[in-house]
């Protein structure tokens, strides 16, 4: 470090909101309150325990936390500390989470007392901590004294994201302290986040690090209010409650929020991000009717969340609302700092932008993630030609919108959660009277989409829906089962190659997009 | 540490690929993202965002065709006009460094900037043009009313490739006046005017819907950075080449949700203006320059602007510190420099020995600063800008105290600078401009306070016995050697408080002209 240069990095954000904001709320966590001032602190004894503890530069802490202040604590302070967050993934079996703990390597496990018993078979070599008192006398080791910082180089890594990907298992994907800031920078400009902005924690804080919310709240000084677990009547109750300005939710839980009998109009009108799929004309009209804005966007784990977001554009506001939300579904442009996009042909060319040309949706930018933890190959795929390869399939127009269409990727997105599609073949093959399984996306009004699974039998077995089903279930998290299942022979290529589309379009039949 | 011992994940060098951090992008994304939207407005033209990156990506090419090779100086003698704000793109989209000249400065120190630059192109405002009296005749000439557009079609509008390799390139070089009498060139990189121009459209609530009105010198660091921060969000800037307060009145009362930046001086200018009245909807402004009188911030607030005080230098970058006091706070918590903005970085009060003083709002030392935002030297001057940074943080030459809480306040100036209408004024250059006069044996020159200019400059004399000299004299003799702000407004004769070796004690002077007043700065 010069006079001249300081490492980017979220860490700043605290420690200068500490002084800026001191006797501003920081947190708000049930009947608990911290100011910035006080958090801070906490924030440093954090640190100065971890280091206490053991941790060297670079460790894995990894924490199965619902939303509250110590996960969100944890992301100042655990890279404060030197180390490296791993914000798991709530929703998660056991199998699925000792993969994780074991693939990081994490030397530090800290968790909810209500998720122990996800924990059952992850290993015991780390340290586990309780997010109770346990969490507290944990802090007390520590002291508020400023934290010398261990960062060399702002490409360090802060965060590592565990995403479903394609192959079943999990990717680690690995973001530095330069992303993260120039991403959360440009969070608290586009979405206009100030000292005085209240944001309500409906998205879990494992997603992409709240969307780089975790560290774009600290950075502007803004209150942030814990949620454990979105239930709706709870949820309209916060928001009136403690003025909520921000908020951010796949369109399943505005669809949920929505629909709810404690639905009513905002006093305040409130800004909610959402992305995951697009917001229908029935929830953009919903939304407005509740004094919600609402702001698309569209980014993946590999790009630390948000990269596009839909811009506004003059004249929009006026159209009609089924022209609007036509618009508004739109995926959008790259936010300011995050970088280029493109829609290109197996060439890498970009495919004509005239909305009906269908590529693939390819980024490059500071926000794109470092690559994929222990794992060259998938990363040398990720990046072939120099660009980020999404595997989303979209239509670029005349404007630089981009707009989704279809998945090259065999994910489903479901309530805002990845599914793969052959994690979950694999579980089902794994009956013993499956011959073979095919599982593909299909719509869903309130899911958005949901796994289906086309099953055909071995000879002389039967077996029900219900029985397809539970067996997923047992193998696998609850919300990766399939919704449906229907039995008989998969379409096939005449050697004899499962052809997936031919189901996807049976299931699709009459829809513009292959995705929802 | 060995990486495969590098525990998580890939090295820098193991990157995919660096994307530089560049203002120039900031224009190439708005182009299309906001491509409908109006850019500029300048007298009665005006350009999309499209059209006017379009534009400068002919300035980018043109300048390449007229010979422009990486990290070449291009000069800017112009008033606050489209063509100098496109410069602050396509000079840099082209591998250039943009060299904006204060346009109050005499043709001897225009020359001096433009040869120490090594610009080899100068644009100027044709109402300008006496300023470029002694540029020598190899620096190729462009008059912004005759000749600029001609010159834009010369490049092209298409996509121009990026000869950017690191964001620690120069970008800009600023001429500020330094106590040694010759400006010295800041060096501001791509990084840091990229990221203090997204500060500023943070603290400053700058969105797409926004008008910023250039009220303030495009020379003074780039506009703060607003040259860059205006673009990134997709506001609309509003180009006006002078101060003409019934104008600026108008225009806050028309259509727009309107942003501008101003020293002390022109608010004052403003408040008395005929024109003076509370704005329906309000203005969002920063002010820096000087600690504004808790007068003028209530009157401001009174008609019903949003007032903002920062601080900072040339050095760095404009704006480092912004004062976030809540709007119902006192005058004094308003009048201090408060805190580093999101992006800058740190300060410190330290003392000689560069320690911290006790955070007891008494003890002065001086201003420093580390960070992203602070320059990364003096153009040319490795003497300089080694003494800038002793110790390893940039040196204000700002004397303050810091406060419990954290916010510093700026109580004099150590370096021999004085502040005249946002407008640095060197005392040593005055001197030695005065000195230059064949009556006058010894001179003193310090700043006095004044109610419309902020700071003036006082001088005073000993003359050579048996020499006379009139005040009006001495005045008009500077004039003709400096800029005609610099030079004193009044004149005292007589002896000069010494010390016992014979050393001018200027602190003295200025007890006497500052009696009575907490500061020694205004």
């Amino acid at each position: 470090m010069s006079a001249f240069r300081r490492e980017l990095t979220p860490v700043s954000f605290l420690e200068r909101s500490g002084a800026v904001y001191a006797d501003r709320v920081a947190v708000v966590d049930g009947g608990r309150r911290f100011t910035y001032g006080e958090w801070r602190a906490r924030a440093r004894h954090f640190a100065h325990a971890l280091r206490r503890a053991g941790l060297k530069k670079d460790d894995r802490v990894a924490f199965l936390a619902l939303n509250g202040e110590p996960l969100l604590l944890a992301h100042l302070a655990v890279p404060q500390a030197g180390g490296v967050l791993v914000a798991i993934n709530t929703r998660l079996n056991e199998a699925e989470v000792a993969y994780i703990l074991e693939h990081s390597g994490a030397r530090f496990v800290f968790f909810s007392r209500e998720l122990e018993p996800q924990l059952a078979s992850a290993p015991t070599g780390p340290r586990r901590t309780a997010l109770d008192a346990e969490f507290e006398a944990f802090l007390q080791t520590g002291s508020a004294d400023p934290v010398a910082s261990w960062l060399e180089d702002e490409y360090d890594t802060i965060a590592i994201d565990y995403t479903s990907g394609t192959t079943g298992r999990p990717k680690g994907v690995v973001y530095h302290h330069r992303g993260a800031y120039l991403n959360a920078l440009a969070m608290v400009l586009e979405n206009r986040l100030r000292a005085d902005s209240v944001c309500l924690w409906t998205l879990p804080m494992f997603h992409c690090n709240g969307w780089v919310h975790t560290w774009a709240l600290p950075a502007a000084g803004a209150c942030s209010v814990s949620l454990p677990r979105v239930d709706p009547p709870h949820v309209w109750r916060l928001l009136a409650e403690h003025g909520v300005t921000h908020f951010n939710a796949a369109p399943t839980v505005l669809i949920m929020l929505a629909n709810d009998p404690a639905a009513q109009p905002l006093q305040r009108r409130v800004r909610v991000c959402t992305g995951g799929a697009p917001p229908s004309p029935t929830l953009i009209a919903q939304m407005e009717e509740l004094n919600i804005e609402i702001q698309h966007l569209y980014g993946l784990t590999e790009s630390y969340g948000p990269f596009t977001l839909n811009v506004m554009q003059p004249g929009v506001s006026e159209l009609p609302l089924e022209e609007r939300a036509r618009f508004m579904a739109r995926q959008g442009v790259a936010h300011v700092t995050a970088g280029l996009q493109r829609v290109v042909d197996e060439e890498l060319q970009d495919v004509p932008a005239d909305a009906q040309a269908l590529g693939e949706i390819v980024l490059r930018g500071n926000v794109v993630m470092k690559g994929y933890y222990r794992d060259e190959e998938a990363t040398a795929t990720a990046f072939a030609g120099g660009w980020f390869h999404t595997g989303d399939v979209a239509a670029m127009h005349t404007d630089g919108y981009i707009d989704i269409r279809d998945r090259k990727k065999d994910i489903i997105i479901s309530g805002g959660e990845n599914i793969s599609t052959i994690e979950v073949e694999q579980a089902v093959m794994s009956h013993p009277d499956v011959l073979e399984a095919a599982v593909i996306a299909i719509p869903d009004q309130k899911w958005g989409e949901v796994p289906k699974a086309f099953v055909t039998l071995k000879p002389g077995r039967s077996l029900t829906e219900r029985d397809v089903i539970d067996h997923v279930r047992a193998h696998i998290a609850h919300y990766k089962a399939p919704r449906e299942v229907e039995f008989g022979e998969l379409p096939k290529t005449s050697t004899g190659k499962i052809q997936k589309y031919v189901l996807r379009e049976q299931a699709w039949a009459g829809r513009d997009r292959r995705v929802n | 540490m060995a990486v495969t011992e590098k525990a998580a994940g890939t090295t820098a060098q193991q990157l995919p690929y660096r994307e530089e951090l560049t203002p120039v992008n900031f224009l190439e994304r708005s182009g299309m993202v906001h491509a409908r939207r109006v850019a500029v407005v300048d007298g009665e033209r005006s350009w999309t965002y499209a059209e006017w990156r379009a534009r400068a990506r002919r300035f980018a090419h043109a300048l390449r065709a007229a010979g422009l090779e990486k990290g070449d100086r291009i000069a800017f003698m112009a008033v606050n006009s489209e063509p100098l704000l496109l410069a602050h793109f396509g000079i840099p989209q082209a591998g250039g460094v943009i060299v904006a000249i204060n346009t109050r400065l005499s043709a001897d120190e225009v020359a001096y900037i433009v040869e120490h630059s090594g610009s080899r192109m100068v644009f100027f405002s044709p109402e300008l043009e006496p300023a470029l009296a002694r540029v020598p005749s190899g620096v190729r000439r462009i008059d912004l009313a005759t000749e600029f557009e001609a010159f834009l079609e010369t490049g092209s509008e298409e996509p121009v490739e990026s000869w950017l390799e690191d964001e620690y390139e120069t970008i800009a070089i600023d001429y500020t006046s330094g106590t040694t009498g010759r400006p010295k060139g800041v060096m501001y990189h791509h990084r840091g005017a990229y990221l203090n121009a997204l500060a500023m459209a943070v603290d400053h609530r700058l969105d797409a819907g926004s008008t910023y009105l250039w009220t303030l010198p495009m020379f003074h660091c780039n506009g703060w950075c607003f040259t860059w921060a205006t673009i990134a969000v997709g506001a609309r800037n509003y180009c006006i080449p002078k101060i003409d307060p019934a104008q600026v009145w108008s225009l806050l009362r028309s259509d727009g949700e309107w942003h501008f930046c101003a020293a002390p001086t022109v608010l004052i200018m403003l408040v008395n203006d005929a024109a003076a009245g509370r704005l329906e909807r309000p203005a969002r402004l920063f002010t820096a320059g000087a600690p504004p009188s808790p007068t003028i911030i209530t009157t401001m607030q009174d008609l019903n602007f949003q007032l903002e005080h920062v601080y900072g230098l040339t050095e760095t970058y404009g704006p480092f510190t912004i004062n976030l006091s809540a709007p119902g706070a006192d005058a004094s918590a308003r009048a201090r420099q408060g805190y580093p903005n999101l992006v800058a970085g740190e300060v410190r009060i330290v003392d000689d020995a560069m320690r911290d003083v006790p955070a007891d709002a008494e003890t002065m030392g001086e201003v420093v600063m580390r960070g992203n935002v602070v320059m990364n030297g003096y153009f040319e001057n490795a003497e300089a800008t080694e003494i800038a940074f002793q110790g390893g943080w940039f040196h204000s030459g700002d004397v303050g105290v810091m406060h419990a809480d954290g916010q510093i306040e700026l109580r004099d100036r150590k370096k021999d600078i004085i502040i005249s209408g946002g407008e640095n004024i060197s005392t040593i250059e005055v001197e030695q401009a005065i000195a230059s006069h064949p009556a006058v044996m010894e001179c003193a020159v310090i700043a006095i306070p004044d109610e419309k200019w902020g700071e003036v400059p006082k001088a005073f004399v000993t003359l050579k016995p048996g020499q006379s000299a009139t005040e009006a004299e001495l005045i008009e003799h500077v004039r003709s050697r400096l800029a005609r702000f610099k030079a004193p407004k009044a004149v005292e004769f007589g002896e000069l408080p010494k010390t016992s070796t014979g050393k001018i004690q200027k602190f003295v002077l200025r007890d006497r002209e500052w009696a009575g007043r907490e500061k020694r700065i205004n």
